[in-house]
């Protein structure tokens, strides 16, 4: 994987804390990257260039004008007023390279000086306890931080299946008779945001996984959601004074799912 | 009936998260994994140096309409084909047809300055990284265009069969010099309206024409990206014809380049045949 700086960036260090999306069930990590990017104190600080995500492009979907500013698959951001780095990923991982591509953020992230990771995700809400299907929309994380007590403070909940994203560790070295069938605990194990848990950890890096139930549809309140967590944890946490921030809807969520519906038929 | 979609039997849209394509141990497709070759002609060794082409502009026509404007341009030099992974060299006897299976590597004798690349076989998405590294490693252009169909499954608005359309992409480094040549008029006046205004914010672009792209904004290069629709009319390839006559201006001898020729070749069919059948 290799970093592009955008220009004028040559030599600037970015923040050591970095946000990265896994791609989940409702997208939910991308979008609530996408709230994040839209902030106006945060700028495109360069690219990732990656063989094995998937290509593409287009027209600035941030706003509030698509004045043509291109946007690729893979970039790298700065929230200069809250010194966090972005990275927000557009397109899936070629089928079967996620964990060359997890190991290849850890190792990038490792190179540019980060310390702490924060990886958003969503989980299928197929998999969430019965006995919690009544709570509401509830933040559950998995880190290796010593220090878990803002998230008690936050009334996040551990994981229940962290032992089984801790399973993901093995998995970097590859195929293993232990992933066999389609059980929970090969569910955990398995999905993107554990995988990048894993190498982020193999590196010495503190990472903490973000995470939400979700269904796949209209999952732009999931991302809220996240987003909402997210800056709840970063004032707590870091003293940064975000939360009260109004929330920029990026220019392309008017039609993230989809054109408009063909009224001429009518 | 056009336009109405049944959720029950369609695929989901292209864009949303499938599980199954996290199958971690998965092989990853080949190819991801082995990138294409490139067979010189012997014609390309005048134009080599060090092995690589430096042109002041690289044309790549990944749609079928560019495919047979290229194919009609009455001077082009077959340079080279880039064979995909797996495939064996073509020999073929006789005039080359738009509809080969193939990636030709051309320049025009009236242009040498202009390379040209008419992609007619389909590039794997999962292959057009290594595909488009391939080509930047031996063509080492100073402009960059790439001429690509409009991908109607990943465009958020309404495309119609009747009247062409067309949408711009560009890099960073081509943005700063405006869009003062992508027009179909000879004349330089402030009246002239670019052709094409960029595609609609919230869709995408992906594939062979989006690794391209790509590359070219990671490494500062002015490029751009033409989307056309529909796939088949007639007015689309005058219109491109028109576009690349003006852009080629911007280099030596290219006013020499005789696509308005190449698009009289082209047959014209009336506006109403055009997809008839879906």
């Amino acid at each position: 994987m290799e970093y592009i700086e955008a220009p004028g960036r040559a030599d600037l260090r970015l923040p050591p804390a970095l946000i990265l999306p896994a791609l989940s069930l409702g997208n939910v990590g991308q979008l609530a990257t996408d709230l994040l990017i839209s902030e106006p104190s945060v700028v495109k600080a360069g690219y990732l260039d990656d063989p094995y995500v998937l290509p593409c492009v287009g027209n600035d979907p941030v706003g509030p004008e698509p004045v043509g500013n291109l946007t690729v698959a893979l970039e790298v951001f700065e929230d200069v007023k809250n010194g966090l780095t972005i990275v927000q990923q557009r397109s899936p991982v070629v089928k079967g390279a996620i964990v060359e591509y997890a190991k290849h953020v850890a190792e990038w992230a490792e190179t540019i000086g980060v310390k702490e990771v924060l990886i958003l995700s969503g989980i299928d809400s197929g998999k969430r306890e019965r006995k919690e299907m009544t709570e509401g929309p509830q933040i559950y994380y998995v880190t290796n931080d010593t220090e878990t007590s803002v998230f008690e403070q936050l009334g996040w909940k551990v994981l229940q299946h962290s032992e089984a994203v801790n399973r993901a560790d093995r998995l970097l070295q590859g195929p293993t008779e232990e992933v066999d069938g389609w059980t929970d605990e090969n569910y955990y194990a398995t999905q993107p945001f554990s995988l990048m848990y894993s190498c982020c950890k193999e590196r010495g890096l503190k990472v903490t996984c973000l995470l939400t139930f979700c269904a796949e549809g209209d999952n732009i309140s999931d991302a809220f959601f996240v987003v909402d967590s997210l800056r709840r944890y970063l004032h707590q946490k870091k003293g940064l004074n975000i939360e009260r921030t109004p929330i920029t809807v990026p220019l392309s969520w008017a039609t993230v799912y989809g054109p408009p519906t063909d009224d001429t038929i009518w | 009936m056009a336009g109405i979609r049944d959720p029950l039997v369609e695929d989901p849209p292209p864009s949303r998260f499938d599980p199954e394509e996290l199958d971690i141990f998965a092989t990853i497709p080949e190819a991801a994994r082995t990138a294409p070759t490139i067979q010189w002609e012997s014609s390309a060794d005048s134009f080599l140096q060090t092995g690589k082409l430096h042109p002041k502009f690289l044309l790549l026509g990944l749609s079928g309409i560019s495919a047979n404007l290229i194919h009609h341009l009455p001077d082009k030099i077959l340079l080279g084909t880039i064979l995909l992974p797996g495939k064996l060299p073509i020999k073929k006897s006789g005039e080359h047809s738009p509809l080969d299976k193939v990636a030709n590597i051309y320049t025009c004798s009236s242009c040498q300055s202009l390379i040209i690349v008419s992609v007619q076989y389909h590039v794997a998405e999962e292959g057009a990284y290594l595909w488009t590294r391939t080509l930047f490693q031996v063509i080492k252009p100073e402009r960059v265009l790439i001429l690509g169909l409009t991908p109607i499954y990943h465009f958020r608005g309404k495309l119609s069969s009747d009247e062409p359309s067309y949408f711009l992409l560009e890099t960073d480094h081509q943005k700063l010099e405006g869009t003062a040549d992508l027009t179909t008029s000879k004349e330089k006046t402030e009246d002239v309206k670019p052709l094409a205004p960029y595609y609609p914010s919230g869709s995408l672009v992906d594939g062979l024409a989006a690794a391209l792209l790509t590359y070219c904004q990671l490494r500062g290069l002015r490029g751009r990206l033409l989307l056309t629709w529909p796939a088949e009319d007639y007015r689309v390839a005058q219109m491109l014809a028109a576009t690349l006559t003006n852009v080629l201006r911007l280099i030596p001898e290219g006013s020499n380049v005789k696509f308005l020729e190449s698009a009289k070749h082209l047959s014209k069919k009336p506006a109403s045949l055009n997809n008839l059948y879906i």
